[in-house]
């Protein structure tokens, strides 16, 4: 789990990230999606639509997306937003759960954390549009 | 084990070998807090007792968990109801019938004490708890 505090309320943080329709600006991975699908880019210049379901919980903050790709693989992207103090939140995004070998693993995880800091920082400039 | 570390709040998580439901069931109930926590030292569904820097004292304790989310939070209370610490947990299921542990906590220095330090004492004491609930799931 990666986490970043952002300057905006629980509220609006947690209306924006919710909305799949919303995943494109600001998810790396994500050319488009709707509630029930996601068109994927990869790194080749490939892209993929799968079925996709966001489940949420308001009460938790909690925001999950299960991705069905090929091969019967489910892909789960969990994430949580908390209340810190007023206008504040903490944003907390899971890595991706693909299984990698061993030898892979340190670096799969380190890119992975460069990918999902630069998701944070888009989403940092979008709740400053929203706020100011 | 990753760590996360901000200015103002950790989040330390762990594998264990055990399944989701095992986990859930051990550590939403609150009663279980003393046998793996360092600072609880009694704990029911609404009180606790915790070692503190003036030593053992009385707390209201409220645990809101969510099978379906995997959720399990505490909030500790003064005896006047305010909130004076909270912790936010999260069990994740894996695709191996493994599961992992996400425990997040808001930085509080102790009276005098540098925020980096008050980063690593609380980390320090998180990840000794996660170890605990590792040994006893795995062993």
């Amino acid at each position: 789990m990666i986490g970043r505090e952002f300057s905006v309320s629980v509220n609006t943080a947690y209306q924006f990230i919710a909305e799949p329709s919303n995943l494109p600006k600001w998810a790396l991975a994500f050319k488009d999606a709707d509630e029930y699908s996601a068109l994927l880019a990869f790194p080749d210049g490939n892209s993929l639509r799968v079925p996709m379901v966001t489940k949420t919980s308001r009460e938790f903050g909690v925001i999950d997306w299960h991705l069905s790709l090929p091969n019967n693989f489910l892909d789960i992207v969990r994430s949580r937003v908390y209340s810190v103090r007023d206008n504040k939140c903490i944003y907390e995004l899971s890595f991706n759960e693909r299984p990698v070998t061993d030898e892979m693993m340190d670096d799969a995880m380190e890119e992975q954390a460069r990918l999902v800091e630069q998701e944070f920082d888009n989403l940092e400039k979008i709740f400053a549009r929203m706020e100011s | 084990m990753e760590n996360n570390k901000t200015d103002n709040f950790g989040v330390v998580t762990k594998e264990f070998a055990t399944s989701f439901e095992n986990a859930f069931l051990f550590i939403s109930n609150p009663k279980n807090l003393p046998e793996w926590t360092v600072l609880f030292k009694e704990a029911s569904d609404k009180h606790a007792v915790l070692e503190t820097p003036s030593g053992l004292k009385s707390f209201g304790l409220v645990t809101h968990s969510s099978f379906e989310t995997g959720v399990i939070d505490w909030f500790i209370l003064s005896d006047q109801g305010r909130q004076v610490d909270r912790s936010y947990t999260r069990l994740h299921r894996l695709p191996h019938g493994h599961c992992v542990y996400s425990f997040m906590f808001l930085v509080i220095p102790l009276p005098g004490e540098m925020e980096e330090d008050a980063m690593r004492r609380q980390t320090n004491l998180i990840e000794e708890e996660l170890e605990r609930l590792k040994k006893r799931f795995e062993h």
